[in-house]
């Protein structure tokens, strides 16, 4: 190599590690602002919900300590890190949860930008794309909470790495046994984080197989690489299904358990395929009530909007081009990011027609998104990495939209993702005060019934501030149970009973029975001779 | 019939009553086992394989039809040669096969194996649950193997290792099912969607006779219900005997837990004789019942517990649901035949079962039923709710469970408070099964009202009404009564007006009579004692009864009388039976205190009191109530009306039309002068809170009639009005009578900033307004809602501005980051 050479080298070697260095201040940053926006003061029902998890697992030193603990059904893997780092650091679960948990998010642009650079076949595409998922506000949000999926997420990019990897070294034999190996262990790892997500993964494996199939039989002349990945890919499908049958038959049963309680076949069969668990009924219509106004919606969502069209747009032409027999793939790997792609879109679909019918619950289209879009980014980054307008105006105006764009869109989707309560209705925060005003209702309402605002915001901020300890109260929101005789009310619940247009659910005679000037407790006036 | 033949069927009749009640009293404790009633007849007895056995066929009637239709096949264990091929000591119950074919149509309806595990005795029930295929076998040396894969519907062990002993039958018998049977108390209905014979065991029955006299003392039955109804179903169903009474059982084969259908799951009428348990529909060859072996309802001295939580041997039980329901010999004739039944439902506190565990402390549900006639029906309950801790311990063997214990409840019962009590008197209908069930506490009145989550003890019109629960009516033939507010032990009393048996303190009561026409009971003055009975039939007022300060107000449509009388409200006052002496002292009260005159004839309760009276004919009275001291009513003089003399009301001279009659220890009588009403509505001030949107507000409407009519049924409205938008704050029923001002109390929220206007009125029953008045309100713009107190309260001062840099810097480092890409993507393009 000449010294033109090295020098570009070595060009693009720093400017690789500056990308990635960014790359990874950016998550950061991400993770910053999420925790000084709300002063480590913030809570959500996920995050509660794990917490009570993982605080099973640190009391009983058990995965699955049994019914009368609460479990994460679909998987342990979280829970168990969390026991783990929480022993290993001294940091108690709260502040894990609350702190540590969202700069945890970090981590994802490691597999992630792996993955990429073998999905679009350059550092540059990998660095593009990652840019591009961490501004995706449905992916950011689920990454920041406690919970596992950005450890679901970034070990199946990690598998498609190894994957990718393990099909370009089989040349070499012990790479490509490590790689394979490797790739069964993430693979298991995934299916311990979270089986249905796991299940959907390896679902799309096997339709990835489907699409490239249909396509090289399209081919003049297959390659003989599409064999060898279609036998692959069969294998791994096959292989992940009975670890993840194994998993939930036999290792972990509270697994089985959840999936017993979907009550038909139907139910069972969509929640494998499309990775919900869960079964509820609100369609689309809730977008109204979660904004401050549709626009809004409209406008933190571009960036999902934006990848949606430009990926499918992509996507479509690659395909039908290849249909036509035009030139083919040029590589497997660029086959296997359009047939992954493909893929996951079936599964975003279906999800969206279920979602709609309101058959089995309505949140799929959440759930699968961020699958979705983990794949939608490389596809469209690698157009960009391959798009060069011969015209030098238009590039260097193509090249400054992209750069100002994605910042805006970075703003926006953090905005989106941390749910911001100048623009969202679903607020996270909570004020110290009305913390103290549940410390004391602990104390003073023992086994009665308080009503704690129009959501689970205050429940969810309690449960992960003491670390999922048991309330020994029946906590009340949204509806007023009928047993529910005392009310907190604080300076955010007259901002948010404003904010919703929803009465404040306390009479004008109700006892005021606890006031620290930040919240209050109202006891509701006995009518009868039987209300305390 | 001829006078002779009547005397003759007559005699007969007492004959046939008198032997059949002998030969009731003369059956032995022990009950002839052997002795099967079922005839059969042997028709071949041939060896069967090389082990020493033998094969018998039997021509049988095993549904008692009256012909030996049905084949009964025996292939008797090895070495049995020899002994004698008579029916029933072909019967071999240690190591057998027994092959029923019913019709003899060669299709196998059922099989039973015996056979002996360690000391054991086991038998082995395989039906063919309607297919007929489903049995197909083949014999190979003595060895029954079938050709399906099939699991047996039941097994029954006898740990003791014997069925029998000569007449003795063993109840001490382990019994495992597996199918779906009736084999507990309403469950094949409700497990109809998850059980079948499998090989999963659904039911674990244990059946023991402590003293091994032939009568078993206790049938513990288990429901393994499938996951999804882990929490919703039964899953202890324990009954015991407690005088060790049971009807000793007459078998239908050698085998005596066997035979036809016959009660199902349970009978409910006292018998002398049990039938078998396990029952088999011959038709469809179908086990189809393991009924009681211990009778929960048709006996006079048992107890039984049904319970969610299941109850466990070893261990401490805390029963719930009915725990216990409890039977009673109160006439202490032992004729099987309760005269008490008292039910105990049990949560403990925060239950889960029990609105969602979200109730702290323990409810108790009672319904208290007792016979007080000894004719075989019930006549008088009472409904109680409260809120009794269970701290008492029963033991039967190893089992422990926190119940009151059955010989205390009756009085655990009645030396109780309870705040809320129904009473119910079976007047016209005769009341069987588990007690009277009408107005028991209602679901609403125990889940809603009791618990405190309504303010209201009648669910809301558009709920589904539960017409034997609902206090606002009661079914025909019943007489009921109650006091929501009771707060203290039960009380009985008979009243001296209308000479029935009531509840102390009862706040109104109903007695439908025959749907047509009602007695209604009403205690306007708050005392303990009813003292208002108004006859009504087709909906409309009869006559009625006053009761107060001394004197009797009678009224019928053109009649009015009142009587100066010196009585007590009640001729006797005591509590419900408890014990036979109780019972008893009840019965001869009630028989001294039995009227002669009609229980709808108000006049003739008036007239059995002697007093200074005064008649008025052509008048009518309405709207009686007490008034301060004494009391109130609307007096209509129609024409021609007189005034007898010595008239205390000095109506002489009056003209007719209506009048208002007071009584404050003298009587005053005044023109009558329409309703006359006027309402307020004002701004009550609240320490710290003035208007504002979303901050309740406290209004005081007051509402006063200086009318001398009262008004009633009236309704209260009140709207808050802004702009075009209208919103109802409250809509209640309210009474505003003469001369007693009315206060109510009204909150509610301006929901947007501006001026509004709240108005209340009366309404009258057609929702004409009879009076109304306004009040503005000016709510201004609050500030709580602003997008400063929002950034305010969810970020710190300290914070906000680090927190700005934060987001502005990662939208700059992902703009970096990409120019960065960008441009090396150019670099990369140079040549």
């Amino acid at each position: 190599m000449n010294k033109t050479g090295h020098a570009t080298h070595d060009h693009t070697t720093s400017s690789e590690r500056s990308e990635l260095m960014l790359l990874v201040l950016l998550a950061g940053l991400i993770a910053v602002y999420m925790i000084i926006r709300y002063g480590g003061h913030w809570g959500e029902n996920d995050t509660a919900t794990f917490t009570r998890a993982i605080r099973s697992v640190a009391d009983t030193g058990m995965l699955s300590p049994g019914p009368d603990y609460g479990v994460y059904t679909n998987g342990y893997n979280y829970s168990a890190l969390v026991v783990f780092l929480m022993n290993l650091c001294g940091l108690t679960l709260a502040d894990l949860q609350l702190y540590v948990a969202p700069l945890l998010m970090v981590w994802l642009v490691f597999p992630a930008w792996l993955a990429y650079r073998e999905l679009t076949g350059t550092a540059r595409g990998a660095s593009l794309a990652t840019v591009i998922i961490l501004t995706q506000p449905e992916l950011l949000f689920v990454l920041l909470r406690g919970t596992h999926e950005k450890f679901t997420r970034g070990l199946m990019l990690l598998c498609l790495y190894l994957l990718m990897r393990s099909l370009r070294s089989r040349q070499a034999p012990a790479y490509f046994a490590g790689y394979v190996l490797a790739f069964y262990l993430v693979g298991y790892a995934l299916i311990t984080s979270n089986n249905l997500m796991a299940m959907s993964f390896t679902i799309a494996t096997g339709t990835a197989l489907g699409f490239v199939w249909v396509i090289s039989r399209r081919q003049v002349s297959p390659s003989q690489s599409a064999g060898i990945t279609i036998r692959r890919l069969g294998y791994i499908t096959t292989t992940l299904s009975i670890l993840s049958f194994v998993f939930l038959f036999y290792i972990y049963t509270p697994a089985l358990g959840g999936f017993l309680l979907l009550k038909t076949m139907w139910e069972q069969t969509s929640s494998l395929v499309l990775d919900t668990g869960t079964a509820a009924s609100n369609p689309y219509a809730v977008v109204n009530s979660l904004w401050i106004h549709p626009l809004v919606y409209v406008v933190l969502s571009l960036a999902n909007w934006l990848l949606l069209i430009a990926s499918a747009t992509v996507w479509i032409v690659q395909g039908l081009n290849w249909w036509r027999r035009r030139p083919g793939p040029q590589t497997i790997n660029e086959l296997l990011l359009w047939a992954y792609y493909g893929a996951f879109a079936v599964q975003c679909a279906v999800s969206i027609v279920v979602d709609v019918s309101g058959a089995l619950a309505s949140n799929l289209q959440l759930r699968v998104f961020p699958s979705f879009a983990l794949l939608a980014a490389p596809l469209v980054a690698k157009y960009l990495v391959d798009a060069r307008p011969k015209s030098m105006r238009l590039r260097r105006i193509g090249n400054a939209a992209l750069w100002l764009g994605l910042g805006v869109l970075a703003l926006l989707s953090t905005l989106k993702a941390t749910s911001d309560p100048l623009l969202s209705n679903k607020w996270f925060f909570y004020t110290p005060g009305e913390m103290r005003a549940l410390d004391w209702a602990e104390v003073a309402l023992q086994q009665q019934g308080l009503w704690l605002e129009y959501d689970e915001r205050l429940f969810a901020a309690e449960r992960i501030r003491n670390g999922a300890s048991a309330l020994d109260m029946y906590p009340d929101w949204g509806e007023v149970d009928p047993g529910t005789q005392d009310f907190l009310i604080s300076g955010v619940t007259h901002s948010r009973s404003v904010r919703l247009a929803q009465p404040l659910p306390i009479e004008a005679d109700s006892f005021l029975t606890y006031d620290n000037g930040q919240a209050q407790i109202y006891h509701r006036r006995p009518r009868t001779p039987y209300q305390p | 019939m001829n006078i002779r033949t009547a005397i003759n069927s007559g005699t007969i009749s007492l004959l046939a009553l008198m032997l059949a009640w002998g030969f009731a009293l003369c059956i032995p404790a022990r009950a002839a086992a052997a002795d099967a009633p079922i005839p059969c007849q042997v028709t071949s007895d041939t060896p069967f394989g090389s082990e020493g056995r033998r094969q018998m066929q039997l021509n049988c009637d095993l549904a008692e039809r009256g012909a030996l239709d049905d084949r009964l096949t025996i292939i008797t264990g090895s070495g049995s040669a020899g002994s004698p091929a008579t029916w029933p000591a072909v019967a071999d119950l240690d190591d057998a096969v027994w092959i029923f074919d019913y019709q003899g149509n060669s299709t196998v309806e059922l099989i039973v194996t015996f056979h002996r595990t360690g000391s054991a005795l086991v038998a082995e029930l395989y039906d063919a649950q309607q297919d007929p295929n489903r049995l197909n076998y083949t014999l190979n040396d003595g060895e029954v193997t079938f050709n399906n894969q099939l699991s047996p519907t039941m097994r029954v062990t006898a740990p003791g290792g014997w069925w029998t002993r000569g007449e003795l039958i063993n109840f001490n018998l382990d019994i495992s099912v597996d199918g779906l049977l009736d084999a507990a108390f309403d469950m094949r209905s409700r497990l109809r969607k998850y059980v079948k014979t499998d090989g999963i065991v659904d039911f674990v029955i244990r059946i023991r006779d402590t003293n091994e006299n032939g009568r078993p003392d206790y049938d513990w039955r288990t429901v393994n219900p499938p996951v999804e109804e882990l929490r919703a179903l039964q899953r202890t169903f324990f009954t015991v005997n407690a005088k060790d009474n049971e009807a000793p059982l007459v078998p239908a084969l050698p085998w005596p837990y066997l035979g036809k259908e016959t009660y199902g799951y349970l009978t409910a009428s006292a018998h002398n004789t049990s039938q078998p348990p396990i029952q088999v529909n011959w038709d469809t060859g179908t086990i189809t019942a393991v009924g009681e072996f211990v009778t929960s309802r048709g006996n006079d001295a048992q107890w039984f517990v049904y319970s969610f939580e299941e109850v466990k041997e070893g261990q401490m039980n805390w029963p719930n649901f009915e725990s216990p329901f409890a039977w009673y010999d109160l006439a202490e004739d032992q004729d099987r035949q309760p005269e008490l039944a008292v039910r105990l439902g049990y949560h403990w506190a925060d239950d889960v079962l029990f609105v969602k565990g979200q109730y702290p402390r323990p409810i108790n549900f009672v319904r208290y039923s007792w016979d007080q006639d000894n004719n075989g029906y019930w006549d008088y309950k009472l409904g109680l709710l409260g809120s009794h801790e269970v701290t008492s311990t029963v033991a039967v063997d190893n089992v422990r469970m926190g119940i009151v214990p059955y010989e205390q409840l009756p009085q655990w019962v009645i030396e109780r408070s309870w705040p809320v009590a129904t009473f119910v008197a079976a007047e016209g209908v005769r009341a069987r099964g588990e007690g009277i069930y009408e107005w028991d506490p209602s679901s609403w009145l125990t889940e809603q009202y009791y618990t405190g989550r309504s303010d209201s003890p009648f669910p809301p019109p558009e709920s589904p009404s539960d017409d034997k629960r609902n206090l606002r009516v009661i079914p025909a033939g019943f007489r009921g009564e109650y006091q929501l507010d009771l707060g203290g032990k039960l009380w009985l009393y008979i009243s001296a007006i209308d000479h029935k048996l009531h509840l102390l303190r009862a706040q109104e009561g109903v007695w439908n009579i025959d749907e047509h026409s009602t007695m209604r009971y009403a205690n306007p003055d708050g005392d303990p004692y009813l003292d208002q009975w108004r006859y009504i039939v087709g909906g409309e007022l009869q006559s009625e009864l006053n009761l107060s300060n001394g004197y009797l107000v009678y009224s019928a449509r053109d009649e009015v009388s009142i009587k100066r009388v010196q009585v007590s409200p009640a001729s006797a006052q005591l509590q419900p039976p408890h014990g036979h002496a109780e019972w008893l002292a009840l019965g001869e009260k009630l028989a001294s205190e039995r009227p002669a005159f009609k229980p709808t004839d108000l006049r003739a309760m008036l007239e059995q009191f002697a007093g200074p009276s005064w008649h008025f004919p052509n008048a009518s009275a309405r709207d009686f109530r007490p008034d301060g001291n004494g009391f109130r009513f609307v007096l209509e003089l129609q024409p021609g009306f007189h005034a007898s003399d010595s008239d205390p009301l000095n109506l002489a001279g009056l003209e007719a039309g209506p009048y208002v009659v007071t009584f404050d220890g003298s009587f005053h009588v005044r023109p009558l002068t329409p309703p006359a009403l006027s309402l307020a509505l004002t701004l009550q001030p609240l320490e710290g809170a003035g208007s504002a949107v979303n901050a309740p507000l406290l209004m005081h409407a007051h509402a006063i009639n200086t009318g001398l009519e009262d008004a009633r049924n009236l309704t209260l409205v009140a709207e808050a009005h802004h702009g075009e938008k209208s919103i109802e704050i409250t809509r209640q029923s309210v009474d505003v009578l003469s001369q007693n001002p009315v206060d109510i109390d009204l909150t509610w929220q301006p929901t947007v900033a501006g001026t509004w206007l709240v108005e209340v009125r009366l309404e009258d029953q057609t929702g004409y307004g009879k009076t109304n008045a306004t009040l503005p309100i000016e709510a201004p713009v609050s500030e709580e809602g602003s997008q400063q107190t929002i950034l305010s309260a969810s970020t710190g001062h300290g914070q906000r501005l680090v927190a700005y840099l934060v987001l502005v810097a990662l939208a700059l480092s992902a703009g970096l980051a990409v120019r960065l890409n960008r441009a090396r993507a150019e670099v990369e393009a140079e040549p």
